[in-house]
């Protein structure tokens, strides 16, 4: 309940990180959705027409999904992770290697159980975020939104193509010290070091006088 | 040495969100459950079908490959979440992920055992029989989380 104006919330909103009144334009963005559930395939594309998307492509197979991104610019993937044949992983890390210009498109990855090994998966696939189901439309909005927003650059290093993997930049570890401070000290050092021996030569020198 | 390369690049769906028109999240959900409201029906008796081809599996011990068996048994189950959880049907979800989670724990240890996954699917029909009380329903969660509990979880 919305104490403010004493109107039932919808369901979810109160426990989310969503603002109910805050808002935002999907009615341009194409967003394809694939899900080897016919059943779940639907549910997430009548959501999305509920969140204004006007433009959506939808299919069952991965396969399917890399003949359209081919033929249409995306502007987000929606994507169940197991699937029969090529599964989601595949399709988002295909779509990063050889999707140009939709290789840049946020993707969202969607799955019944997220054990460990899955989220590392996706991770390491290219996908910006992976989802445990059941996917309420609170839950999408919110990864649409967020997606959105993703601060993250993009990179490519070695195999890997797909959103900066690391959700923060924490820094260097705590009990090694800063690599630049490291290199002043040991510069330091030497030129004391140096002194040290130009004057231990002078006054060998004056010795010798 | 790897060679690293930052593509500073916003997407496009960064600038349309941010597009002047556009609707109220508030507004969109509510659009969404409208959307959506004609599926419960249709969600029913997938629920309904998924549990009975559960039955149907888990009746006797497999008899062609386990792992195969073992890998419907989980597309199963995740599907079971994928239609019970948005229509309100909360606690057949947490059974049904529990029940992944079984299988996933025992494929791991590279185990394929009957028993705790019979005692899932009865639970499930449970609680789909179980409408009120809720404390019926949290009795017999409970139950699968002990089961589960027994299973050794195998990171990786």
């Amino acid at each position: 309940m919305d104490e403010s104006s004493g109107v039932e919330l919808p369901a979810g909103l109160a426990d989310s990180s969503l603002a109910g009144n805050a808002i935002f334009n999907l009615s341009k963005a194409v967003v394809l959705v694939v899900d080897d559930n016919a059943f779940s395939l639907r549910l997430t594309t009548q959501t999305l027409l509920g969140f204004g998307v006007q433009s959506r492509h939808q299919t069952t197979s991965a396969e399917e999904a890399i003949g359209l991104l081919k033929s249409y610019p995306i502007d987000l993937l929606v994507t169940d992770c197991d699937m029969p044949g090529k599964d989601g992983y595949d399709l988002v890390s295909w779509m990063r290697r050889y999707g140009q210009e939709n290789a840049w498109v946020p993707a969202i990855m969607v799955a019944g159980h997220t054990p460990q090994s899955k989220v590392l998966k996706a991770r390491d696939c290219g996908a910006n975020f992976i989802v445990a189901r059941p996917l309420s439309p609170v839950v999408l909005l919110e990864r649409i939104l967020w997606v959105a927003k993703d601060p993250r650059p993009m990179l490519q290093a070695g195999d890997y193509f797909g959103p900066d993997r690391r959700f923060q930049d924490v820094g260097p570890p705590k009990d090694i010290g800063e690599r630049r401070a490291d290199m002043l000290k040991a510069a330091q050092l030497a030129a004391q070091m140096a002194a040290l021996e130009s004057r231990a030569d002078g006054d060998a020198s004056r010795e010798i006088d | 040495m790897t060679v690293v390369t930052w593509i500073m690049k916003k997407s496009r769906l960064s600038k349309l969100v941010e597009a002047s028109g556009g609707t109220t999240v508030q507004a969109a959900l509510r659009g969404a459950e409208e959307q959506t409201r004609d599926m419960r029906a249709e969600a029913m008796a997938e629920v309904e079908a998924v549990l009975s081809r559960l039955e149907v599996m888990t009746r006797t011990a497999p008899t062609g490959d386990i792992w195969d068996w073992q890998d419907e048994i989980y597309a199963l189950a995740s599907s079971l979440m994928d239609v019970s959880g948005p229509f309100g049907l909360e606690d057949m979800c947490a059974g049904a992920f529990s029940l992944c989670e079984l299988t996933d724990r025992q494929k791991r240890g590279g185990r394929c055992e009957l028993p705790p996954v019979q005692v899932h699917v009865a639970a499930l029909r449970l609680l789909k029989q179980l409408e009120e009380p809720k404390e019926a329903r949290k009795q017999v969660l409970m139950g699968l989380e002990r089961l589960l509990a027994r299973e050794p979880r195998i990171q990786g």
